[in-house]
């Protein structure tokens, strides 16, 4: 068993608040000193509405850290040499990192994927899981290079995907959950100087973000399709040029946000499908 | 007349978003690469309402910039070193920024004191400036070295003081312009390597925070400008001192005066007469 190493300088690059915070707590757990949270600026966002959780902000954000929001990908490098990182953790970030700045930490940038790399790479990894009907999420540590999730991989682990899973809220816990568990893992392999396990060449796909083809609902399908459908849509977070799901419902044309395969006992209205019932808990007009 | 220099990569060191936001356009104007704006984390705000400009986010920034919140003043220094700066713009910041730091830009570190230096070193010289009953505020951009306040000046200007003004929301929008007007003859300073003009001994004051002896108004001894400096030397000082103020007898009752003026702004508040003139007292508060 290796050692397990301690009092490391981390950065955390992450963007979602309720993502960053469960990471650096277990960093900090495990006896080192998260120097800062890397966010990128994204001024593309500036008239939109703050996320449920607010916006990131010297009062919001964990205490104890640097707080950063690099302008630039450019950036990135210089930052990490002004916070003397032994390592940093990437969990959710828009930007390819630059070999440039992969090459600062010590011990290198490790990457967060929720696939089973070298399957679904790319942008929406859970939402290809649930359009390809997968019983289970993958989550994947690997070391970064400069390429999008091609890196050596230095742990995995699964997450059941259930058919109450209604949104990110049930899924995300759990993923977060997962992903912090094997935080220990990565960094015995980093200490040891562990390569990793390259991906293999075979098996690869690209989780791009869902097109016109996906983007109606047929009722004529069995339920649990429809429910990864919409489930699929709403894990993508409209972050792709295409809106979807749309169904038919009661002659009127809806975006389809949640449903249920079992009766929320709400007054949700069921809609039957190929093999069954299917409840909609939200939706909006299209 | 000196060169103006182009293109340097520029650190803003400032705490309060309207400055930031007005300094970093400023040398963009001029054509200047503001790579980050620096500001403290403050654990002890977490708690209070957010400014009247709102918190400070990636949304409400100047966009373009790198934004960091520094948890410690140790980290400043690696943190100005991975940015490179060519020089480092200082401006409302209350720690002392080590001199490892100040080391780090090739051209040095300035910073903006809002006093006629050496007169009115601290943390409050806006109020210290009314406290004295001095004619203007003084604005000083000096190069930083490890004391508070003590650097060789680089430029130096002033605006009058106005009996009218009550608040830092109409000062400020004459003090800024007045210190970005200053920037070009910091710069030429700067890219010719000037040490700059030593401050002299003669004529340094330091003021602190604001004590419990000047805590209390008394209109039977002080005048009416006296009074009315006094309690806009305690607005200016933000509450940020170890004791509130200043305190006096109103209709009978200890109240915490907050704003006044030296004529009649006609709204029916109290006109009370003091040792040499008529002061109107337009808001205050319960004492406890």
């Amino acid at each position: 068993m290796a050692d397990e190493p301690e009092g490391w300088r981390v950065v955390v690059i992450a963007v979602v608040l309720p993502v960053a915070q469960p990471v650096i707590e277990a960093i900090r757990a495990m006896g080192h000193d998260v120097v800062g949270w890397v966010l990128a600026r994204r001024p593309h966002t500036r008239d939109q509405p703050p996320p449920p959780w607010g916006e990131p902000s010297d009062k919001s954000a964990p205490q104890g850290l640097n707080l950063i929001m690099a302008r630039d990908k450019a950036d990135l490098a210089g930052l990490l040499r002004g916070l003397e990182a032994d390592v940093a953790l990437c969990f959710g970030f828009p930007w390819k990192i630059p070999q440039e700045a992969l090459d600062v930490p010590r011990y290198g940038i490790v990457n967060q994927h929720p696939a089973p790399l070298p399957r679904y790479r790319g942008p929406i990894p859970m939402s290809w899981a649930l359009r390809e009907g997968d019983d289970e999420f993958f989550i994947t540590w690997h070391r970064m290079d400069a390429d999008l999730d091609t890196g050596p991989i230095l742990a995995q682990t699964t997450v059941p995907i259930l058919d109450e899973d209604n949104s990110v809220w049930e899924m995300g816990p759990k993923m977060i959950e997962a992903t912090v568990s094997l935080i220990p893992e990565v960094f015995e392999k980093l200490a040891a100087g562990d390569p990793g396990e390259p991906q293999a060449t075979e098996g690869a796909t690209w989780a791009g973000f869902f097109d016109e083809d996906y983007a109606k609902i047929d009722w004529s399908r069995p339920r649990r399709e429809i429910h990864n459908q919409v489930r699929a849509w709403h894990l993508a977070f409209d972050s792709g040029p295409v809106r979807g799901p749309i169904g038919q419902v009661d002659g009127k044309r809806v975006k389809v946000n949640r449903t249920s395969l079992t009766d929320p006992g709400d007054g949700s209205q069921a809609v039957d499908a190929a093999d069954g019932k299917i409840w909609i808990l939200e939706s909006e007009p299209a | 007349m000196a060169e103006q220099p182009h293109g340097w990569r520029v650190v803003v060191i400032a705490n309060v978003m309207p400055i930031a936001e007005a300094l970093i356009a400023q040398l963009e104007e001029m054509g200047h690469d503001v790579v980050a704006w620096m500001m403290q984390r403050r654990p002890r705000l977490r708690e209070l309402p957010p400014p009247p400009w709102g918190e400070t986010t990636d949304k409400t920034a100047p966009q373009g910039v790198n934004l960091i919140w520094v948890r410690d003043k140790a980290d400043l220094a690696p943190l100005l070193r991975g940015l490179e700066p060519d020089v480092l713009f200082c401006w409302g910041f209350s720690w002392k920024i080590p001199q490892e730091a100040l080391d780090v830009p090739r051209y040095g570190a300035v910073n903006q004191h809002p006093g006629l230096l050496p007169r009115h070193r601290g943390p409050i010289p806006l109020s210290w400036a009314l406290r004295e009953g001095d004619p203007v505020f003084g604005i000083t951009w000096h190069r930083m070295d490890a004391d508070f306040d003590t650097g060789p000046i680089l430029a130096q200007s002033s605006v009058p003081i106005l009996d009218g003004e009550t608040t830092m929301f109409e000062t400020g929008p004459r003090m800024v312009p007045a210190a970005l007007a200053l920037l070009p003859q910091v710069f030429e300073r700067l890219a010719a390597g000037d040490p700059g003009d030593p401050q002299g001994t003669e004529g340094a004051t330091w003021g602190g925070m604001l004590g419990e002896d000047y805590a209390t108004i008394d209109w039977s001894t002080q005048t009416a400008r006296e009074i009315h400096n006094q309690v806009r030397a305690w607005t200016y000082s933000f509450g940020m001192g170890p004791v509130p103020g200043p305190f006096a007898e109103l209709d009978g009752k200890r109240v915490k005066v907050t704003r006044t003026l030296l004529t009649d702004p006609g709204d029916g508040s109290p006109a009370i007469e003091t040792a040499e003139g008529t002061i109107w007292v337009l808001e205050t508060e319960p004492a406890d």
